[in-house]
């Protein structure tokens, strides 16, 4: 399967590890490779430029994915690819960064349209490979910042449903510069400058709240312009267990009652580390924990679009 | 003579019609529209030029010597990059292509390395 999408000497390609054999339990897909990687030291990837993708999909069998989920950070999206993971013989590829870095292109390359085109077939043949790991169904829950190219991955998968999460801005601010993911503290500022329609000096210039109220603002208002009936809202505040099985629904599949007991066991947790320590909300404490200036920036980039969204929900 | 896609060219569909074509020996990615993607399968489907182009006029509203010279120009830029084999010959993936730098026509879209 592809793991990896990278460049090896000037030549564009994907890496490539024996995981056939591999369950995708971890919360996200690179999780899984890493503990692969530690298990099967001799298990070594392999390079090969997109030619070789593109020749093994001659020959693979197309598989469809279920559902895709795009969400805008810290908003229950792992939870709900945990609760996916639930459907017997289905695999969930979280935010794996072959999808991710080719998603990525599209902001850094979108000027190109030949480069937009290969990149869209690329893309959908490195899923339908990540896909054949899969004996049921498969779910993608895509990264963060790929909201931004929403209107192109539904171009390439018109009929997959797909499901937009978020969360209240204060919250979400608060829990990103709390503890900063990558996605927010990307070097390569092209790709946020692209998300909050600015340039990649005033990224730079920008504090991490106004830079997470300005991408989580843009990314509530792609959703908000591209749902239609075959997307669905969903706020993180209504992430109840009938909520989330009327997601499963949504996505085609009937749950079962053990696989609905699965999933309530799941939320019990804390979705990025099952393992750990039992849920608890935080929304309250966040929300007092608000900074002046979280609050300011929430109010000047992201409660309007947020609004919009809420309404469209409902 | 019949010409027919070389082996060394893998197709991909995508976008309702459109395609990419990579030259596995050179490496080389090519885009196709819609129409030299309709030109690419008659190929692969042993068609001759005015069997391609009859077809064309029952898809799209075109005079049939209109479509047989588009179809003329498009299997002339498939030659001119080598992504064609004459039918009777064993193989030519060994062929090369020594031409560089971008082709633009309005059939075939241009040479691109990502």
């Amino acid at each position: 399967m592809p793991v990896d999408a990278v460049v090896v000497d000037g030549r564009p390609g994907l890496l490539w590890m024996q995981l056939a054999d591999v369950s995708f339990s971890e919360p996200f897909f690179q999780q899984t490779v890493d503990r692969v990687r530690a298990e099967h030291p001799n298990r070594t990837a392999r390079f090969t430029e997109f030619d070789t993708l593109l020749q093994l999909n001659q020959i693979l069998p197309r598989v469809e994915p279920a559902g895709f989920i795009f969400h805008s950070s810290r908003c229950g999206s792992t939870l709900l690819a945990n609760a996916c993971r639930c459907v017997d013989d289905s695999i969930v590829l979280s935010e794996p960064f072959p999808i991710d870095k080719l998603v990525a292109r599209f902001t850094t390359d979108a000027h190109d349209p030949v480069k937009e085109a290969l990149y869209s077939v690329f893309l959908r043949a490195v899923v339908n490979a990540l896909a054949q790991s899969s004996k049921g169904r498969v779910f993608i829950k895509f990264s963060c910042c790929s909201v931004s190219q929403l209107e192109r991955i539904s171009r390439i998968w018109p009929r997959v449903p797909w499901v937009f999460l978020y969360r209240d801005p204060i919250e979400t601010i608060v829990s990103n510069v709390t503890n900063p993911p990558e996605w927010l503290l990307d070097e390569d500022r092209r790709i946020l400058a692209h998300i909050t329609a600015t340039s990649t000096a005033q990224v730079t210039e920008m504090s991490l709240e106004e830079l997470c109220a300005r991408s989580i603002g843009s990314f509530f208002f792609t959703a908000h312009t591209l749902a239609n009936d075959n997307s669905m809202l969903l706020n993180y505040n209504q992430l109840s267990l009938s909520v989330i099985s009327n997601v499963l629904r949504f996505f085609g599949v009937e749950p079962t009652a053990p696989e609905i007991d699965a999933v309530d066991n799941r939320r019990r947790v804390y979705s990025k580390n099952p393992e750990d320590r039992p849920f608890v909300s935080d929304a309250e404490t966040k929300r007092q924990n608000a900074s002046e200036l979280v609050r300011d920036v929430a109010e000047r980039w992201a409660n309007g679009p947020y609004s919009l969204l809420e309404l469209k929900r409902s | 003579m019949n010409l027919i896609p070389g082996k060394h060219v893998v197709v991909t569909d995508f976008d309702g019609g459109e395609g990419i074509l990579v030259d596995l020996n050179t490496k080389k990615y090519f885009q196709l529209n819609e129409t030299a993607m309709v030109v690419w399968k008659g190929l692969e489907q042993g068609k001759t030029v005015s069997e391609i182009a009859g077809d064309i006029t029952s898809k799209y509203e075109v005079a049939l010597d209109n479509a047989t010279r588009s179809v003329e120009r498009i299997v002339d830029n498939f030659q001119t990059y080598k992504l064609l084999s004459a039918s009777w010959a064993s193989s030519d993936c060994q062929t090369r292509d020594s031409h560089s730098g971008d082709l633009f026509t309005a059939d075939l879209v241009f040479r691109l390395r990502a």
